[in-house]
């Protein structure tokens, strides 16, 4: 079981450094009970792994009302929210009589997008204004709630945990668990999670799966293990023994698809030298190349794994067996475009002004006129005529001049 | 105004009227036609670069517009703008507008329009259709055939062809006059070879050499096209034949990012290079196809360093096997 559901917390008062928030929380669920509740929603809003979930399930569980929840995985047009939500707001259950409230919990409330969920802030407005029962908005961003469901609410804010509030909490599972574990292992996995106690309850069960016992530095270990760096990536492509290892390989660099490719372009002929291997090589991390183009045009972002393994098992498979061991190095275009920007932005600049003046394109100067420029400015009396006319800058006169 | 007194002499010497121009004698006596009627249909000049295309535009314009030409004239460069959303929103605001003075309809140039995806120039025809009584399109392009049916179907299609060493010469000759240096036989020719019947190349060349020289011979057209035909193609080809791939890789690296040369013009000058490669014809053949391939994974939106670098790769095989 997932120590992140098995540890949630059953009452408002286990929630873990929230009491600010726990307590705003039960003066909303007293105003209701007394009939007059100060505003019909509250707004919980925080970074993840605050509690923010969990205290909304925790108040179901004290109160008794029903819980209806929606995420952003439901659709949330106008309708569907109406649909859901509406209905179910105006009538009280039958079984609990007057006090048998539901609680309306709509997560992610920051997620409702204007073209899919079109109308959903606008049915989310009239349902608040409208209902007999309570509801509670979640969401990350408060600012991306529009500023008039806002002012139907009760803003309840989830701050960060701090280290010290998280290790307190794991070391509190490891003893129901019965897990050895050093306190520094905790510290650090605490730090790691930057305040999120979701994701450190999650890291830590990873972790205790792994070593029966932890210590910290077999926390340090893992990480390092997780996020072998790109030399390793390297290495492990261009020797590797097999499609699988060379995958694997891949899988477990925590490297973007193509930051990856661009380290492996620059270095594959550095180690490959027989011009059969290195051509077939260069012709799968075309392919590659051309998956990803593809994944990313359509936003069909499962084509990546094509792109993954053509560029770590396509590139093992066919290295062929002349593989040598070569220094490697970051992609050297990135120093080059970054050296080179500015004259590359000057001359579109001046391409661009001269073809607005000679009825052409950008791109017919650049091909017929920009490589005679060094012979034409020699005449100063053109270089003047084309400062003037065309409006130049300083800096792309400069650059002109340059030419000579 | 830019443009008005520009030293740069295919802007200088560039006809004013239908007259002026040289060549094309059929086509220009049917546009002159449109101009004393003050009447025409849309447009569609297809041709090579440099034959006149534009320049029988402007003419039109200022034939019917007097010297309200610009006014009344929208240029679009479809290999410039950035998409049909572009010229879209540009030529509605500017069909919205009446024309200014007794012509009926102003006119919209677009230039380089099989620059268009097919989706885009159905676009194109639908404002062709919703503008037609405030605008004609004037459509120039390379190849009437990469334009779809239904613009077709609503233009006049003119067809520019290359031009022919006479009208070229007579050009050059007209610029020396006026420039007053000369122009000799010899160089004449060595323009107009060297130019492929490509006017706008032809009097650059001309203007650069008469920068170099008082008196243009072949020997100023040639040291001019030492500078202007850089080598550099050729060579980062033979690196790679070579088998010296890093070497070759380094030299399209400053191409494509140094020199901001874009990947398809360089696969363009890749193509014509391979005939003068000394290498068995098969091969060459073989590289063709290559550089073929490599261009269309280039127009399907794939990475240029990638692509080329992958094609020096089968160059340094092919260089191998020869």
């Amino acid at each position: 079981m997932l120590w992140t559901e098995k540890y949630a917390p059953k009452r408002l008062s286990e929630l873990v450094g929230q009491d600010a928030a726990v307590q705003t929380m039960r003066k909303w669920v007293e105003s209701w009970k007394k009939g007059k509740p100060s505003k019909k929603s509250l707004l919980l809003y925080g970074p993840p792994g605050t509690g923010k979930t969990a205290a909304t399930r925790a108040l179901a569980n004290e109160t008794g009302w029903q819980l209806i929840e929606m995420n952003a995985s439901d659709k949330r047009t106008m309708s569907a929210l109406r649909k859901i939500i509406g209905e179910a707001s105006k009538t009280g259950t039958l079984l609990e009589g007057v006090q048998g409230k539901k609680l309306l919990v709509l997560d992610e409330a920051d997620n409702i997008h204007g073209r899919a969920d079109h109308g959903g802030y606008q049915a989310l407005k009239e349902i608040i204004g409208t209902t007999t029962n309570p509801v509670i908005l979640i969401a990350n961003d408060r600012y991306s709630i529009p500023a008039e469901i806002q002012a139907q609410c009760e803003l309840v804010n989830f701050r960060r945990l701090r280290p010290d509030q998280i290790v307190k909490h794991l070391e509190h599972i490891a003893k129901n668990e019965k897990i050895k574990v050093d306190r520094k292992a905790l510290e650090i996995i605490a730090r790691r999670s930057d305040g999120d106690m979701r994701s450190a309850i999650e890291d830590f069960q990873t972790h205790a799966l792994v070593f029966p016992r932890l210590t910290a530095e077999q926390v340090l270990l893992f990480k390092r293990e997780r996020e072998k760096n790109v030399f390793d990536l390297l290495r492990g492509i261009l020797f590797a023994s097999s499609a699988d290892v060379a995958r694997s390989v891949l899988w477990s660099v925590d490297i973007a698809p193509d930051e990856a490719m661009a380290w492996i372009v620059e270095n594959v002929p550095k180690a490959i030298r027989d011009p059969k291997a290195l051509a077939a090589v260069y012709n799968t991390l075309s392919r590659a190349d051309i998956f990803y183009r593809r994944a990313n045009e359509r936003q069909i972002y499962r084509l990546w794994s094509y792109m993954s393994d053509l560029m770590s098992a396509g590139v093992a498979v066919k290295k062929g067996s002349e593989v040598k061991a070569a220094k490697f190095e970051p992609p050297s275009y990135l120093k080059r475009y970054y050296q080179t920007a500015k004259t590359r932005r000057m001359l579109n600049s001046v391409a661009r002004k001269i073809a607005m003046a000679c009825h052409t394109s950008t791109h017919r100067v650049k091909q017929d006129m920009i490589p005679l420029l060094p012979i034409l400015i020699q005449n100063k009396k053109l270089l003047e005529n084309l400062t003037a006319n065309l409006e130049l800058s300083e800096e792309e006169i400069n650059f002109l001049s340059s030419l000579r | 105004m830019p443009g008005e007194e520009l030293e740069i002499w295919v802007e200088k010497y560039r006809p004013q009227t239908l007259d002026e121009m040289v060549g094309h004698s059929e086509i220009i006596s049917r546009l002159k036609t449109f101009v004393k009627k003050k009447a025409m249909p849309h447009l569609l000049f297809a041709g090579p670069a440099g034959t006149g295309k534009t320049t029988a535009a402007l003419c039109i314009a200022r034939g019917l517009f007097g010297d309200a030409w610009r006014q009344n004239m929208l240029e679009l460069n479809a290999s410039d703008e950035r998409g049909i959303d572009t010229i879209r929103t540009k030529v509605k605001d500017y069909a919205r507008t009446k024309p200014i003075g007794d012509v009926p309809f102003k006119i919209i140039l677009l230039d380089e329009s099989d620059a268009l995806t097919a989706d885009a120039q159905h676009a194109l025809r639908r404002m062709m259709e919703m503008f037609t009584n405030t605008c004609r399109f004037i459509l120039d392009c390379n190849y009437s055939s990469r334009i779809i049916e239904p613009i077709q179907s609503r233009c006049a299609i003119f067809r520019f062809k290359r031009l022919e060493a006479d009208d070229i010469k007579t050009m050059l000759q007209r610029i020396a006059k006026a420039e007053k240096f000369t122009l000799t036989a010899d160089g004449a020719n060595a323009i107009v070879y060297v130019s492929e019947g490509d006017m706008r190349r032809a009097i650059n060349i001309l203007q650069a050499a008469a920068t170099l020289r008082k008196k243009v011979d072949e020997k100023a057209v040639y040291e001019v096209m030492a500078v202007a035909k850089p080598t550099e193609v050729r060579e980062m080809i033979q690196l790679a034949l070579d088998g010296k791939f890093l070497e070759a890789r380094k030299k399209l690296h400053s191409l494509l990012i140094d020199q901001g040369l874009a990947g398809e013009d360089l696969l363009t000058q890749v193509h014509r290079e391979i005939y003068n490669l000394k290498i068995p014809e098969d091969l060459k053949v073989d590289l063709v196809d290559k550089v073929g391939e490599f261009s269309y994974r280039l127009i399907q939106g794939a990475n240029e360093l990638l692509q080329l670098e992958a094609m020096l790769a089968h160059f340094a095989l092919v260089g191998q096997r020869s």
